[in-house]
């Protein structure tokens, strides 16, 4: 059986080289990992309006609802993770936004597409496939069991027995038996990635016009005092509060005139079943993939860029502080 | 399909949005003392609904519902009163109500 599935894909592919197929699975890959590293920013970015948000209405808590988290306690590590230990308020962590998507899987599959084309010889075309199999059984674990059932089969076939004779034949089998595995998976996973990145822009869009209309107040409430007082430090105060009403603002605009990152993200579901359509192709080309996959990257830089420029506004770099003046001799 | 709770992060987001035109338009009329009003609303908002998002509830909760109901009628009252500008009280009143609907949400979510 698995002789006939190889000769066969010998013949079909006889025209084939690596260089067909590398930049599309390359560019797949560099796409999962613009998603991924849209995840800092954005979490970041919401953690801080959320810790903002609580510090701000600290005149309205209850001393009493303020504690620490139960995993601060004891010194065993098993079963702790980062972030666990925290400030409370009403048993909500001070900086508590949501689970940040795990990109872990996709990361990981994405990087293991790339391993196959990379790969030269037979070992490392059959460690490849391996690794293959063991990134799409991760997926399939984030996917959640249903999936995780459905895709076990499929799954089995990506790490079959290697042509070594035939080492770009070989490749293709693999991409095509494990985008065709991880295809329904990818799926699955993508949309929840995609929400929880939307989510995080959409708070942190929230703070930035909460703040944005709390310095036009302080604005308003200096220039009434500066129509009686006719003062400079009024004056200062009415510049340096619509300064920081342009500043968030400004922060504002890049974000609403970037692409949101949700519907972004979920891109990556179409480019991967753009992937898997046209390897599935006798005669494989997968220019539509590079290209989107380009595109996608540059939407993806952009909107990072205004995940951070929102950062910067929220959670504004702390100013050196000035060195100690010398003491009067 | 989206669930009563998706509906309440729409609704929560519609209503915040019309909070911020109607504090626009305060800024416009050069009105300080409900522009501060409405400050403090949107933060104890903005703030209560990124947890209720974040922390999630059972889409079956029955408050769910209630709380979008109350949602509806904060942004409808804030539409009134953008119209009118008479009803500010029953604006602040209705967020009121969702706030503290959203505190016995809020409070009874397990927390990791």
């Amino acid at each position: 059986m698995q002789i006939t599935t190889i000769a066969a894909a010998l013949l079909g592919l006889g025209a084939c080289t690596t260089a067909d197929y590398a930049d599309g699975v390359n560019g797949f890959s560099q796409a999962v990992g613009a998603a991924a590293a849209l995840a800092e920013p954005l979490a970041t970015a919401a953690q801080e309006a959320q810790k903002r948000q609580m510090l701000q209405m600290l005149p309205k808590t209850q001393p009493t609802t303020v504690s620490l988290s139960q995993s601060c306690l004891g010194v065993d590590p098993v079963g702790y993770h980062a972030g666990d230990c925290a400030v409370t308020i009403g048993g909500v962590k001070l900086n508590y936004a949501g689970v940040p998507p795990n990109m872990v899987s996709l990361t990981r599959y994405a990087a293991s597409l790339s391993a196959v084309v990379t790969a030269t010889t037979c070992n490392s075309v059959q460690t490849a496939a391996k690794g293959l199999a063991a990134a799409a059984a991760d997926l399939a674990s984030a996917a959640g069991a249903n999936k995780a059932a459905a895709a076990a089969g499929p799954i089995s076939t990506i790490a079959g027995v290697a042509a070594c004779s035939a080492i770009e034949a070989e490749q293709i089998r693999i991409l095509r038996t494990g985008t065709m595995a991880a295809n329904p998976l990818v799926k699955a996973i993508v949309p929840s990635i995609a929400d929880a990145y939307q989510q995080f822009y959409v708070d942190a869009i929230n703070d930035a016009f909460n703040q944005t209309t709390a310095a036009l107040i302080s604005y308003q409430t200096a220039a009434r005092s500066y129509e009686k007082s006719r003062s400079a430090a009024d004056l200062a105060q009415e510049t340096a509060s619509l300064t920081q009403a342009d500043g968030f603002a400004a922060a504002i605009d890049k974000a609403k005139a970037a692409p949101q990152p949700g519907p972004v993200v979920n891109k990556i579901a179409t480019l991967h079943q753009a992937l898997t359509d046209d390897l599935q192709s006798p005669t494989i080309n997968l220019k539509r993939v590079l290209n989107d996959a380009q595109i996608f990257v540059t939407e993806a830089t952009t909107v990072t860029s205004a995940a951070q420029a929102l950062d910067a506004v929220i959670n504004p770099p702390t100013p050196a502080a000035k060195p100690a003046e010398k003491q009067a001799r | 399909m989206p669930t009563a709770f998706d509906a309440s992060i729409a609704k929560s987001q519609a209503a915040l949005d019309k909070l911020h035109a109607l504090q626009l338009q305060a800024m416009s009329n050069g009105d300080l003392a409900t522009m501060n009003a409405l400050q403090s609303d949107s933060n104890d908002l903005t703030l209560k609904l990124t947890q209720l998002r974040a922390l999630a509830v059972d889409d079956d909760d029955a408050q769910i519902a209630a709380l979008n109901a109350k949602l509806d009628a904060v942004t409808n009252s804030i539409t009134d009163e953008m119209n009118s500008l008479t009803s500010l009280a029953t604006v602040l009143n209705n967020i009121l109500a969702v706030s503290k609907l959203l505190d016995s949400i809020i409070a009874a979510i397990p927390k990791g």
